[in-house]
């Protein structure tokens, strides 16, 4: 068995915060490769480097002190962990990891190594749940991974029809995966990330908060049913979030909400007319096109599908006088497709309609 | 069964004794298969372990090898994906099944394991039973079937176990046979040896190939026509029909056998085209029982067969359960029908025909005439002058089912008067005590 600890994270590059190189095995011969050694402390440098040469001893002082001058770092932390690991000594090792996931929730770095701590101890069914939730912490990950899972499941499924002689394509329903609607934000540099008691607001994105309430374990629906994760969910009914106090809710919000409601109706039955009528005269279409260029458009993009069911859910509401911005979460169904996105529509009132004006992909 | 297969998993050296044993007593029985489950997945909880279809067979077939040679069998590759499993390496198994399947691409069984192998990976494992398979002839659903092949491939008898041993059945095999076959329809084997016997009644046989076969989607026990089961008794190879074109259900080609022998046509069974041949393009392997009464080999040993010298005239032994015996241990029960044998062949040099005649049962029936019709022809090839030419013994195989028998072949002594290399052929039975002849005619 092979587990890779991550032994140093490259976390402050905004591009890709998540690129990791594997750099120890634990428990079968190790193997320390070249590091991508960014940060912004000197000294962790220094630590880094004693690592590498093997002067684990003095490693561990200098992150110790280290850690007096900045206590909250999660860099040094976290080098103290990877330390104790490599120092054998695996129980505070665990300690020191298992405190960074409560202190540090969305980071996956600390959730792996307690992991392969856990697996090197035994602790197997720990060690699972520690990984689930390493790729629980970023609804990419958890996206792929369940659309991985689901292609497998597929390919199971064509195997054991291989094996029983019947027509896999025939057998095996066509997987329905998830696509990502958006490119969740960033994560925020790590040494920015609050302390213990905040957990930075998880976006909104419905697949991410979704799936961040799968249980781990088993918690995937069966194939059959609907292994997309789907709105449907009741998550407490989160969030009609108007400008307007709560106390006295803006009359606009119902006939706002019934008016893309409707939209979304027409959507899904093809009606072209009524599909266009929800759109005010002065909607500006994508890329500059021209509003007949548009409507041709999206006529033969909607018209040719056999099938399409749009669904609309979780709304926030903006209302600034007859002007309103509605932000929702929509999954669209059509033939062969599955997609969930976050969606904004901007729309006006005019002669006591609510109809769009502009309407973005988050 | 079950319980001795968890054990074996906590304490491996276990395995070893309850998988020979197991292997040996428990192989006629096909349940363990089937019930077969979780076993592989021990660096897991077994609660979390899905419907495990892979099962472990003998542990002699020790080694876990991640390089196989380039010549092995699929059945080696699936063992040793098993055995790869067994020692815990999922990684390698994975590998060795997808290249299994390169090679052969229709071998369901390598399907089901690749299949099991990533449905163990699932979170929520599919239930295999939900698939409905392809429709079959034996009443076992494919999956069943495909369980029980794989049951029977692994539970098989080692071949270094049979060293020096032979069937029983074998009283005499002379070196004029080059072959001799023998099938273990309970198991699902089928043994080819060539013969190294310097002695005949001490027969000495080294295992050419002994391969995993299918027969009968009914079964063994052949009676009539049509009844989908294979027979059981002593055949012969009639003609090897490689080459010629034949419908692709017969694969590399086809052996045909003398059914239905002499023996059979005295107890009024029906039906033809028993024959050894190979699988249909779309599958490497059939299953275990699912013939119309044929034995059928894979197309790699059907053809490594086929393409063996003087395979006509070889004897097949097709049995329900093979009896090993060693091969320099001949029976002693048998002193009783070599006296018999004797006797006629002293009779006939002597023309003793009253004697003769008490060695001819009075159930005696060739081409459904009794020994009336042919005892004219009986008497007057033991008064010719050739008969004093000594006889020589080709083989002699004995069956047991509800009476005792010895299936003899011998080069006809007359062979002046005949048909130049005419063979004999008698079939001998017990009754009261007395062995007697049933059938004598040519081979």
């Amino acid at each position: 068995m092979f587990f890779v600890l991550i032994k140093f994270v490259k976390i402050s590059l905004k591009s890709s915060p998540w690129l990791v190189k594997p750099a120890l095995a634990l428990g079968v011969g190790s193997l320390i490769t070249c590091l991508s050694a960014f940060s912004a402390n000197n000294n962790l440098d220094a630590i880094k480097q004693s690592i590498q040469s093997g002067q684990l001893d003095q490693a561990l002082r200098s992150v110790q002190q280290e850690r007096q001058t900045a206590p909250k770092d999660v860099q040094v932390q976290f080098l103290e962990g990877v330390i104790l690991a490599q120092q054998g000594q695996h129980d505070r090792a665990i300690e020191a990891f298992k405190k960074m996931t409560e202190a540090y929730p969305d980071l996956p770095e600390p959730y792996n190594n307690l992991g392969v701590l856990y697996a090197s101890k035994g602790r197997l069914e720990e060690a699972r749940a520690a990984f689930d939730k390493a790729i629980l912490t970023h609804a990419s990950y958890a996206a792929a991974h369940k659309n991985l899972s689901d292609v497998q499941a597929q390919l199971t499924r064509q195997s054991y029809a291989r094996a029983l002689q019947v027509d896999p394509k025939v057998k095996a329903a066509a997987a329905q995966l998830t696509l990502l609607g958006a490119i969740t934000t960033e994560r925020s540099d790590i040494s920015k990330i609050p302390g213990p008691a905040v957990r930075p607001a998880t976006s909104n994105n419905p697949v991410l908060s979704e799936l961040a309430e799968t249980p781990s374990k088993g918690g995937a629906s069966s194939p059959k049913e609907n292994p997309a994760p789907s709105i449907k969910v009741p998550v407490k009914e989160p969030a009609i979030t108007a400008s307007a106090k709560p106390e006295e809710p803006n009359p606009e919000i119902e006939p706002i909400k019934s008016a893309v409601q409707s939209w979304a109706q027409s959507w899904s039955r093809k009606d072209m007319k009524k599909y266009f009528a929800a759109y005010a005269s002065n909607f500006a279409p994508p890329d500059n096109m021209t509003r007949a260029k548009w409507e041709s458009e999206r006529e033969l993009r909607i018209v040719s599908k056999k099938k399409i069911q749009v669904a609309v859910s979780h709304f926030e509401i903006d209302i600034q006088g007859n002007k309103a911005k509605v932000n929702f979460s929509q999954v669209y169904e059509s033939d062969n497709f599955k997609g969930n996105s976050r969606k904004s529509l901007e729309l006006t009132k005019q002669g006591g309609h609510w109809l769009i004006t502009r309407e973005t992909v988050n | 069964m079950r319980l001795s297969r968890k054990l074996a998993w906590t304490i491996p050296s276990l395995l070893t004794v309850f998988a020979i044993a197991g292997a040996w007593f428990f192989s006629g029985n096909d349940k363990p298969a089937l019930q077969a489950a979780e076993h592989v997945s021990g660096m897991f909880s077994p609660k979390t372990t899905p419907n495990w279809n892979l099962q472990f067979g003998s542990e002699a077939f020790a080694t876990a090898s991640s390089v196989l040679p380039q010549n092995a069998s699929a059945e080696e590759m699936v063992e040793n994906v098993y055995n790869l499993l067994r020692v815990g390496d999922r990684f390698t198994a994975r590998a060795q099944t997808e290249r299994l399947l390169t090679r052969y691409p229709n071998f369901q069984l390598a399907h089901l394991l690749h299949a099991d192998l990533m449905n163990e990976e699932l979170a929520t494992p599919i239930d295999p039973q939900s698939i409905e398979g392809k429709e079959t002839s034996s009443g076992l659903n494919r999956y069943d079937e495909l369980l029980l092949e794989s049951s029977r491939r692994l539970n098989r008898p080692p071949a270094s176990t049979l060293r020096g041993l032979v069937p029983r059945n074998i009283v005499s095999l002379s070196l004029q046979n080059p072959y001799f076959i023998a099938v273990d329809a309970s198991k699902s084997r089928l043994y080819w040896f060539e013969n190294k016997s310097n002695d005949p009644l001490k027969p000495q046989l080294k295992l050419l190939l002994e391969t995993y076969v299918s027969v009968g989607q009914k079964g063994i026990g052949k009676s009539r026509e049509g009844d989908g089961r294979t027979p059981l008794g002593v055949y012969f190879v009639n003609k090897n029909l490689k080459g010629q074109p034949l419908p692709d259900l017969y694969g590399a080609g086809a052996l045909t056998l003398n059914y239905p022998n002499a023996l059979d046509l005295m107890r009024g069974q029906t039906g033809s085209g028993i024959w050894l041949h190979g699988t249909p393009s779309e599958q490497y392997a059939r299953a275990p029982l699912a013939t119309d009464g044929c034995v059928v080999l894979s197309n790699p040993e059907m053809d490594r067969l086929l393409r063996l010298k003087n395979v006509e005239k070889t004897p097949v032994l097709i049995t329900d359960k093979l009896e090993w015996v060693k091969s320099d241990q001949p029976s002693k029960d048998r002193e009783g029908f070599k006296k018999a044998l004797d006797q006629w062949v002293r009779d006939r040099q002597t023309s003793n025909l009253d004697g003769l005649k008490n060695i001819y049962s009075a159930q005696f029936q060739r081409d459904g005439k009794g020994l009336a019709i042919w005892w004219p022809e009986i008497a007057s090839a033991a008064q010719s002058g050739a008969i004093k030419n000594s006889v020589q013994m080709q083989s002699i195989i004995e069956w047991k089912d509800t009476e005792d028998y010895m299936v003899v072949n011998l080069t006809n002594p007359n062979n002046t008067r005949v048909k130049r290399n005419q063979n004999l052929r008698m079939y001998w039975t017990k009754s009261g005590g007395n062995w007697q002849i049933l059938y004598e005619g040519p081979a």
